[in-house]
């Protein structure tokens, strides 16, 4: 559980350097729905919808997994989900939130919160890892 | 993006306002703020996770959340919340079309799905409390209380805040110049939003381990 926290603010981390960071003022990813090539100003409605069907499958598949994966792995269950969840709160993130169009300088500013988390992980390790480590 | 506060000083000769694409940033200053808002606003909630996975990764035994609470009602629940956020998108998009009638209805579409998220988590919490699951029972359910809790206040004074902009809006005062502040509501909503779809994942959906499942019925209120 610990671990998997971690390594999904690493993933979250890396996401957002490589996917928002790179091009700030490139034409979102979903945006072929007839709306083509549209410049920064521009209506990004059907971006919007798009994405907000894909929030809505991907709430869907996560309760489906829930039950598909019951008794099955419980850590693909896991991975599942983090996966999943981590593609929700990146679509919220760049596209709701508009970091996908914004200046490298402020999505590294929205970012800084992951490094503090992290920090606030590893911090907490020698706690939660008890279990785990000699006595 | 949108109009900026430089606009509303064009007269002046010597103007000392830099304008917004100049800015280091490239936003507004209250579009900036907002920013570092929800950084430190993430930071509580970092911690209020981070005392929640060291809870649950020491504890023995830890209920099923899929027994415990109702996954099927707050899927229900997220989904409100989702097109809440679209609904607020679509009231930016229009204000930054300068429809001020659609900006009023989006914007009040997005506050009643917050007040539905609202009625929801109410009646959650009296189905919870009602079976006897309070906060004091175990390390489980005084996460529990204490993120969602946290969360639910960020939906009520979202709800507050987007009944003030709505007022302003019947009253005509937004529109395509000052459209950033819808944007601003707008940054904090789906931030409000983003804390949730995790919430949902690592506090309701993700089971414990199987050789940690407690389900006896004194924990799980059933």
């Amino acid at each position: 559980m610990f671990i998997v926290y971690l390594f999904a603010l690493i993933c979250l981390g890396v996401c957002a350097k490589y996917a928002l960071g790179g091009a700030p003022a490139a034409a979102p990813a979903a945006a072929q729905d007839g709306h083509d090539a549209h410049a920064h100003e521009g209506s990004h409605r059907g971006t919007y919808i798009s994405v907000a069907v894909g929030l809505t499958v991907l709430t869907v598949l996560e309760v489906l997994a829930v039950e598909i994966l019951k008794n099955k792995s419980h850590i693909g269950m896991v991975a599942v989900l983090i996966i999943m969840t981590l593609v929700k709160a990146f679509l919220v993130a760049a596209i709701f939130m508009h970091l996908r169009f914004e200046r490298r300088t402020l999505v590294w500013v929205a970012c800084a919160p992951l490094l503090f988390a992290t920090f606030l992980l590893l911090g907490l390790m020698p706690d939660s890892a008890r279990l785990w480590l000699p006595a | 993006m949108s109009a900026t506060a430089a606009s509303h000083h064009d007269d002046h000769h010597h103007d000392p306002v830099v304008p917004v694409e100049k800015t280091p940033f490239g936003v507004t200053n209250g579009k900036f703020a907002m920013w570092l808002f929800l950084c430190q606003d993430c930071m509580g909630f970092v911690g209020l996770f981070a005392a929640y996975t060291a809870l649950r990764v020491l504890a023995p035994v830890w209920p099923d959340p899929n027994a415990s609470l109702g996954i099927v009602f707050t899927a229900w629940m997220t989904f409100v919340l989702i097109l809440s956020s679209v609904s607020m998108v679509l009231a930016l998009d229009a204000a930054q079309r300068d429809k001020k009638g659609q900006l009023t209805f989006w914007l009040g579409v997005t506050i009643f799905g917050g007040l539905f998220f609202l009625g929801g988590q109410y009646y959650e919490y009296s189905h919870l409390i009602h079976n006897g699951t309070t906060p004091g029972l175990h390390n489980f359910w005084s996460t529990f209380f204490s993120l969602t809790a946290f969360h639910g206040l960020h939906v009520f004074a979202g709800v507050i805040y987007m009944i003030c902009v709505w007022i302003g809006c019947l009253k005509g005062k937004y529109g395509k110049h000052n459209a950033s502040h819808i944007e601003i509501l707008g940054l904090y909503w789906h931030f409000v939003d983003l804390v949730w779809i995790l919430l949902f994942t690592f506090v309701y959906l993700i089971p414990p381990a199987p050789g940690k499942v407690e389900v006896a019925s004194w924990l799980t209120g059933n």
